[in-house]
């Protein structure tokens, strides 16, 4: 069979023209070569990029429940044509399935290295100005698809964690280059080594950026990129704490990338700074961020189960019990650690210690 | 309000600001730390305020900034026996609560003694002494600096609601 010219149109639209590509298939890989004939390989070649290896065997089936349950509702809603929202909502669905694909981020960063390689490598000419004019844009461009990136959503946390890490890391080194044509060194640097044809992952790529700039000494400039990092974070989740019910969560879903783009660098600051105590500090900077990407992403799995009230029900009724076995003040703490949990907003408290009723805590579990 | 409610409500107030921040005074690696953000209030509060007692007595200079310096390493080791407990039942949590509110208690008794006896300005140059030491101690473990500072103030600050009834007004 030509695979290039026969395969399922779905397919072809997620794998591209699969000619020169290597189908990952069972134990081995299926090379396509450019005539559209299949040759099996027990092993991938030397030099091959993980841009061209596509995991065929994830079209067998959906990974979970719930994605199996969206794609009966896009079919549902395909078969409404006459609804063109009915289509418009399809599209998302299938977006959103896309994204949940364990080889999504692997896809978007062969994207984005063919795009550093033709706009930024390929384009260079000479002119310092030039290039850093190129640099900038390819960071500036980068930076732009993030919001998109995740809330349409088409990529998961630590994906655009990794890319904000990428995007700032790079930035930082170039700001601070003493002169224009070592600060386009220094963006042609580090975009090839994002471009790099190599299998290694994205978070990978942060960390060897990371560690780069470390043996470089400029681990302050590291730690100034992480502090910024998380700053934006933690702000975030204070605006959300400070949010009213129906606001609370817009923030909360925002500020896990920021975390997680902070876990990477201060995980890969840790493992190759060589004072003890540098580790130390780098990898509590690291347990505090993911501590708090952890909470905000199981409020938001809570705030699924909470559809229907049940979930907060039962902390109410939990705070009821409290209050009448030990006293008001155990049942504010109990419910104070309750909203440092990023269950509830602040503003959730009166409604937690009373009987008053909000969006997130109609009370079913009586 | 009596001594010890009002006592109670600043280590909850230092606890709240501490917040989602609690993981940089654990051993690193250390996670599911629900409970411990109070008696880490009333310990900061008397480790404070007992720095105002000592402070107050070393006249002012350098000496203030060497004490308060030296005084992180008894922080680092009160927290440490914080986080190290074996027995994290609400029992034992609630009998080291009592323990860490009555020690507070004294330690505000005394810095209000202290007070009396000790101008404004040397008052003030202490509280700035161990403010400062607390945030070089948070900054080590790892904090960033814009939170250390709001920490370090907070404790300050709830430090001086304990002291502003009996402050000197020279």
């Amino acid at each position: 069979m030509d695979v290039a010219t026969e395969a399922d149109p779905e397919w072809l639209e997620r794998v591209g023209d699969p000619r020169g590509k290597y189908l990952k298939h069972g134990d081995g890989y299926i090379h396509i070569l450019e005539n559209g004939d299949g040759r099996a390989l027990r092993e991938l070649p030397d030099g091959v990029s993980a841009g061209d290896v596509v995991d065929v065997t994830l079209d067998v089936s959906s990974a979970t429940p719930l994605q199996d349950r969206l794609t009966a509702i896009a079919q549902s809603l395909r078969s409404v044509p006459t609804n063109p929202n009915a289509l418009v909502l399809a599209g998302l669905i299938d977006g959103i399935l896309a994204a949940c694909r364990p080889d999504n981020t692997d896809r978007l960063f062969a994207q984005l290295k063919r795009t550093a390689m033709s706009e930024v490598l390929d384009a260079m000419g000479p002119d310092a100005t030039v290039v850093i004019q190129r640099g900038r844009r390819f960071l500036d461009e980068l930076e732009a698809r993030l919001p998109g990136l995740r809330n349409g959503p088409r990529g998961d946390g630590r994906l655009i964690g990794s890319l904000l890490a990428v995007s700032a890391l790079i930035r930082a080194v170039a700001d601070r280059a003493p002169s224009l044509r070592e600060e386009a060194v220094s963006l042609v640097e580090s975009i090839s080594y994002v471009a790099a044809p190599s299998p290694v992952p994205l978070d990978g790529v942060v960390q060897g950026l990371c560690r780069r700039m470390i043996r470089k000494g400029q681990v302050d400039l590291v730690r100034d990129v992480a502090d910024e990092l998380k700053s934006q974070g933690d702000a975030l989740i204070a605006q959300a704490l400070d949010a009213d019910a129906r606001s609370f969560y817009p923030p909360l879903y925002a500020s896990i990338a920021y975390e997680l783009a902070v876990v990477l660098i201060a995980k890969a600051a840790a493992a190759c700074v060589e004072d003890p105590d540098d580790a130390r500090r780098w990898t509590k900077l690291a347990d505090n961020a993911e501590e708090r990407a952890v909470r905000a992403q199981t409020s938001l799995g809570f705030a699924v189960r909470n559809l229907d009230g049940t979930a907060a029900g039962l902390h109410l009724a939990r705070l009821r019990e409290v209050r009448a076995d030990q006293g008001d003040d155990a049942a504010r703490l109990e419910a104070q650690d309750l909203i440092l949990q990023l269950y509830y907003p602040r503003s959730e408290l009166p409604i937690l210690l009373g009987s008053n009723r909000s969006p997130l805590t109609k009370d079913r579990a009586k | 309000m009596s001594d010890e409610s009002a006592i109670q409500d600043s280590a909850v107030a230092i606890s709240v600001e501490i917040g989602l921040d609690l993981t940089y005074f654990s051993e690193a690696g250390e996670k599911n730390l629900i409970h411990i953000p109070v008696l880490l209030g009333y310990v900061l509060l008397h480790w404070f305020l007992e720095g105002v007692v000592t402070g107050v007595g070393e006249g002012v200079g350098e000496g203030i900034d060497r004490g308060a310096a030296r005084a992180t390493r008894s922080l680092g080791e009160r927290v440490k026996r914080l986080f190290g407990r074996h027995d994290r039942s609400s029992e034992a949590d609630a009998k080291l609560q009592a323990e860490l509110a009555a020690q507070a208690s004294v330690a505000v008794s005394n810095a209000r003694a202290a007070v009396v006896s000790g101008a404004a300005d040397e008052i003030a140059r202490v509280a700035e002494a161990y403010e400062i030491a607390l945030v070089g101690y948070l900054t080590d473990e790892g904090m960033p600096g814009r939170d250390a500072l709001r920490i370090a103030q907070r404790v300050r600050a709830e430090a001086g609601v304990q002291l502003r009834a009996v402050a000197p007004s020279r």
